[in-house]
């Protein structure tokens, strides 16, 4: 461990023997307590106004726009004006509104995510919290924001804001199963639900281990967060806005916040569950961390600027008939390879096979069973016939 | 299969991200062109955006802007006889001309246009037989108030400004 | 004539403000702040009546991008946008959606009437046709053209920023509303 490595460390360490020595022990952690709270607000919403600039570039660049230029230097500062300008508008709460949730929903929106940031470990011993179920403590709280989106499209009043509530509910309930599937494949073979285990457990990134349960825990979480190609519940052509439709103002910024800090989130789970957490040589373990989050978050800033919005019946075919059955076999297969053939190298390579096999195996059955279809849209669907 | 599509029109995205920031005219970091640009051919590559309030498109010859008068090189004044032709031919009523003065010495006294209403379509100044008016150059206009009228000292001013010269013939002779 | 008499004079709101405090410092830099955020994050409605919207959306796309003066997401909830472009014509029977959205939005809010058809009702003098957008609701800046340029467009919002940045904190109506703000 290199003293860069260590020095977040270092620097608290410093800080518990100067307070220990005017405070009891439990002020002391009192304080760290609080400081780590700081800290990790501030590292939930530090890049909310760093993705706002960016997933307005990078959708500009990808189709040969500029994007926001005029706000300071290469438009960097456009997150501030947008703030300002949302914080200065006016607040309006609908007639029909239910108004005590109205005005409550809005803050539940971020605290999942939030309390997600606390069993992420950003760094060698950088974790807020290592508490041994970490990974599903993130699963279950990563699914509450669905309760902040209920509260807040009942308490609207609107029934287009209520259709797009559906809409996210029913696409919650069938992604939550297989990236359930996908955790646990990665909980099996690093042998616990804590966080950083499962960080150490990586010496190959899971991501080469089992690439099935990475894009699947990747695409799940996409549709979890409400992200492109999943957003339903965005739908403009049918149904407005989606569930923020009736809020405005400071309020609207609060969904705003939340939905730039669930990308971020996406990429901090993805990394830590499969491309190897902060490990990597060189640098630093939280620049690791840093790099693999941002290069994530790229990657879900790029699908949005590529793909198509899905339909909400694609939506759950793809969920139901291809993922879940998916990472049910490759749970058992991956388990059955490392029962037989240890966790070392080559348990690795042995599962990256039977991954891939698997994969060829059902594309190639599904290829097979369309082309003997005569269902137009399963041969759209497979086979990209119009 | 529609995997390979997907992952082709992410392929078709990445390379135009990259393809913006190396070529076209305005590579990075250089971010704006000098002096008026001209036109890109179709089949250029990257970035094309014209960044409008800094850069401007050279307008073709032929492009129907507002309405102007042409001065007379000799008497300084619009050639307009008053003779109400495109008054007649302009399908809104957007023009009204008063004139004074008879014969040969006819003028317009007041000549307005409202440009709030008028809809480019260039039939007045395919109607007028004395090279009077002249389609310009000029998109840039808004106001506050819903009142557009443009009255003769100001359209002269803009024909001025668009710096069109008398062509000695109406454009509907040419065609 | 000058430049300034050709492209009409920007109407400013009267200022609330006492004489001696407008020159005060703090609320200058106050205003310039929040008169620049506005600017700069001026989000469009998504709304487009005929064939202006057209032209409005070839403005939003590659060759002019409006994007690059922070406006780069259309919303489609009135709630969540600051910029009605009013493009096209304007029937009688799409008259009550356009007020309702018009009356949705969140103050601070401003509109452009695009097109003759919006200016003036334009080439349809018809029984159909509402004649001018200002006959429903308070239009900021009027822009001419069947339809105008993308460029026009994009110095109409030119224009609407300098009237943006010309007004001050203090008279901003919904400060004074009565009631809960
Ligand atoms: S261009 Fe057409 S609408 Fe405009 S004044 Fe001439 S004839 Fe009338
Ligand atoms: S502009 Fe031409 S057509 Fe119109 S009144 Fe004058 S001379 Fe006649
Ligand atoms: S002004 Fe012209 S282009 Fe615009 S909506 Fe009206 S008719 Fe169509």
């Amino acid at each position: 461990m290199g003293f860069l490595d260590a020095l977040p460390l270092t620097v608290m360490d410093w800080l518990r023997g100067l307070l220990g020595q005017g405070l009891p022990a439990w002020g002391v952690e009192l304080v760290v307590g609080l400081i780590k709270v700081v800290l990790i607000l501030v590292v939930a919403i530090l890049p909310v106004i760093v993705l706002t600039w960016l997933e307005r570039k990078v959708l500009a660049r990808g189709q040969d726009r500029f994007g926001p230029n005029l706000a300071g230097p290469y438009g960097l500062v456009v997150a501030f004006a947008d703030a300002i300008k949302i914080l200065t508008k006016e607040d309006i709460i609908p007639q029909a509104a239910d108004r005590q949730v109205f005005r409550f929903a809005p803050a539940l929106v971020l605290i999942p995510t939030l309390l997600v940031f606390t069993v992420v470990p950003m760094g060698r011993g950088m974790i807020a919290a290592d508490l041994n179920v970490g990974i599903l403590f993130a699963v279950a709280i990563g699914s509450l924001a669905v309760i902040a989106i209920i509260a807040a499209t009942w308490s609207s009043g609107n029934k287009y804001s209520l259709l797009s509530m559906f809409r996210s509910v029913a696409q919650l309930v069938s992604y939550e199963l297989p990236m359930a599937f996908s955790v646990l494949t990665v909980v099996l073979v690093s042998g616990g639900l804590s966080t950083v285990r499962i960080v150490e457990a990586q010496v190959i990134p899971f991501a080469l281990v089992m690439p099935i349960a990475a894009v699947t825990y990747f695409l799940a979480s996409l549709a979890e967060a409400n992200r492109s190609p999943f957003d339903l519940l965005l739908g403009e052509s049918e149904i407005v806005a989606g569930h923020n439709l009736e809020y405005s103002g400071m309020r609207f910024a609060m969904f705003y916040i939340g939905e730039y800090a669930h990308i971020f989130v996406i990429g901090a789970l993805t990394t830590t569950l499969f491309l190897g957490g902060y490990q990597g040589p060189i640098l630093p373990g939280y620049m690791w961390f840093l790099i693999k989050t941002m290069a994530v978050v790229y990657v879900v800033l790029w699908i949005r600027c590529t793909w198509p919005r899905m339909r909400i019946d694609q939506l759950l075919d793809f969920s139901w008939k291809l993922l879940v059955p998916l990472n049910l076999a490759n749970l058992m297969l991956v388990a059955l390879v490392f029962k037989l053939a240890g966790t070392g190298l080559l348990g690795s390579l042995l599962s990256l096979v039977v991954n891939v096999g698997l994969l060829v195996a059902v594309g190639t059955f599904l290829v097979r069973r369309a082309r003997s279809s005569t269902s137009r849209r399963t041969r759209a669907l497979v086979l990209g016939e119009v | 299969m529609l995997g390979r599509g997907m992952l082709k029109g992410l392929w078709v995205t990445l390379q135009h991200t990259i393809s913006s920031f190396t070529s076209g005219p305005r590579r990075f970091p250089k971010r704006y062109l000098d002096g008026p640009v001209p036109r890109p051919e179709p089949s250029t590559q990257g970035m094309l955006t014209l960044q409008y309030p800094f850069e401007k498109y050279e307008m073709w010859p032929r492009f129907r802007g507002v309405l102007v008068h042409l001065r007379d090189p000799e008497t300084g004044q619009s050639r307009c006889t008053a003779c109400m032709a495109c008054v007649r031919a302009c399908p809104h009523g957007v023009l009204t001309v008063t004139g004074e003065g008879k014969g040969r010495e006819r003028r317009a006294k007041t000549y307005t246009y409202e440009l709030g209403r008028c809809i480019f379509c260039r039939l007045c100044v395919e109607s007028c037989r004395f090279d009077a008016i002249e389609m310009g150059q000029e998109y840039e206009f808004v106001s506050t108030t819903q009142d557009q009228t443009l009255n003769l000292e100001e359209m002269l001013a803009l024909g001025d400004r668009s710096g069109i010269k008398h062509t000695g013939e109406a454009w509907g002779q040419v065609e | 004539m000058s430049e300034r008499e050709i492209h009409h004079t920007l109407t400013v709101p009267e200022t609330l403000v006492p004489e001696d405090l407008q020159r005060n410092a703090l609320l200058t830099s106050v205003d310039s702040v929040y008169n620049w955020a506005r600017r700069r994050s001026m989000w469009p409605l998504t709304f487009g009546l005929a064939c202006c919207a057209l032209e409005m959306i070839a403005a939003g796309a590659a060759r002019y991008d409006y994007g690059r003066l922070g406006m780069d997401i259309p919303f489609s909830s009135p709630r969540q946008s600051d910029l009605l472009i009013i493009s096209g014509t304007i029937t009688h029977k799409m008259a009550p959606q356009l007020i309702r959205l018009w009356n949705q939005m969140p103050e601070p809010k401003y509109s452009i009437a695009m097109g003759a058809c919006t200016v003036s009702g334009g080439t349809f003098d018809s029984y159909a046709v509402v004649q001018g957008a200002a006959e429903l609701i308070p239009v900021d800046i009027y822009l001419p053209g069947c339809p105008p340029r993308p460029e026009a467009l994009i110095y109409a919002f030119t224009k609407l920023h300098e009237m943006v940045g010309q007004q001050s904190v203090k008279t901003v109506s919904w400060y004074r509303k009565e009631g809960e703000a």
